[in-house]
């Protein structure tokens, strides 16, 4: 049953076989948690939004009508979810909207050398806990869940050359503010 | 000096650029030290976010997530069924009140009316059906009739918000 794709797990789940959606959620929960978790940067909130999630999936299978892939359909419910979430909680939408580059030039909540033994796999994960949440999406997205840039504009309802650009400013963030810091020999 | 923009090492490390401007990046890669530093530094940036481990969550989502989905269910389907069942008593009550109505015509139509000419027999019922049935909507008529439906409303939307509210907290009680 787990070798099956998830368009053969979704039909048996409209058949009525609602124990087979299972299947499709330890698929997905680890990968939509990631992503949820770095947009909330809170990980109780970050379960309760995956349920609520997953919930909304699962009674809008009916709408699904493989337009395109269901991953993405999924990811896009699950990132709409989370951010309506952080918005309902009123967070300080300048997080949301503010340039990367903005970010990283505050570098009081940047404080990289408080942890000891630092390396560069500690170092970026850190940096995707506290960028804003826009950026740390769509860098989760696109490394961890492993999505194309036409894929992650779907889902964050952006055009593709603003995903580009996005992930470019990201990663140029990241390398400047090695370098700014002189992070270099420390984290390699 | 910089030759390369950010913008273009980006789109080399990622593999948008057609095979003579990668060519041509290669190219000033190997001449310009500051350029393949800056390079090489975003490439590591680029690897090390590639391996980025995914999170894990709680071995019991799953169940959580399903009781909720099996829970979701079964509430939609008692409303269903509740739906159901005060149509169907609404429907009964109206096919009794229509089945008194036509009784009482046909009645009294027989008493008085009866001439053995099917077709004006017809026509005759169906106006003393329909003067019955606008007995209903005569002003004393409609009052006991508009009373007695909206009674029922009240009864049923009663019932029926307290059943949403309980499948809500059964809902939330199994976070």
């Amino acid at each position: 049953m787990k070798n099956l794709t998830d368009l053969e797990i979704i039909a048996s789940v409209k058949r009525g076989n609602q124990t087979d959606y299972a299947i499709i959620i330890d698929r997905y929960k680890n990968k939509a948690f990631s992503l949820v978790k770095r947009i909330l940067k809170n990980e109780m909130d970050a379960e309760e939004v995956l349920q609520d999630a997953f919930l909304r999936a699962f009674n809008g299978l009916n709408s699904f009508k493989q337009e395109s892939k269901f991953s993405t359909w999924f990811y896009r419910i699950v990132y709409n979810t989370a951010i309506s979430r952080v918005n309902s909680k009123k967070r300080k939408i300048e997080n949301e909207t503010a340039s990367i580059d903005d970010f990283f030039n505050l570098e009081s909540h940047l404080d990289i050398r408080t942890t000891e033994n630092i390396n560069f796999s500690s170092f970026i994960t850190n940096m995707l806990e506290k960028i804003p949440s826009n950026y740390s999406a769509l860098l989760n997205l696109f490394y961890i869940n492993g999505m194309s840039c036409e894929e992650i504009s779907e889902i964050m309802n952006i055009s593709v050359s603003n995903v580009k650009v996005m992930l470019h400013r990201s990663r140029n963030a990241l390398r400047d503010y090695i370098l700014k810091n002189d992070l270099l020999k420390e984290l390699i | 000096m910089n030759k390369l923009s950010d913008e273009l090492l980006n789109r080399y490390i990622d593999g948008d650029l057609d095979s003579a401007a990668q060519k041509e990046v290669a190219d000033i890669l190997t001449d310009s030290f500051e350029d393949r530093s800056r390079y090489q530094l975003l490439l590591t940036v680029h690897e090390q976010l590639k391996k980025t481990q995914e999170e894990f969550i709680s071995d019991t989502f799953t169940d959580r997530v399903m009781k909720k989905v099996f829970a979701r269910k079964k509430a939609q389907k008692e409303q269903r069924n509740f739906i159901l069942a005060v149509s169907s008593i609404f429907v009964f009550f109206f096919l009794i009140i229509i089945g008194v109505v036509v009784f009482t015509a046909f009645n009294s139509h027989v008493e008085s009316h009866y001439t053995q000419n099917y077709t004006h027999d017809f026509i005759s019922l169906l106006k003393n059906v329909g003067s019955k049935i606008l007995l209903i909507f005569s002003p004393k008529g409609i009052s006991i009739f508009g009373s007695i439906l909206s009674l029922g409303i009240l009864i049923t939307g009663y019932f029926f918000f307290e059943n949403l509210k309980s499948s809500r907290l059964k809902d939330n009680g199994v976070h």
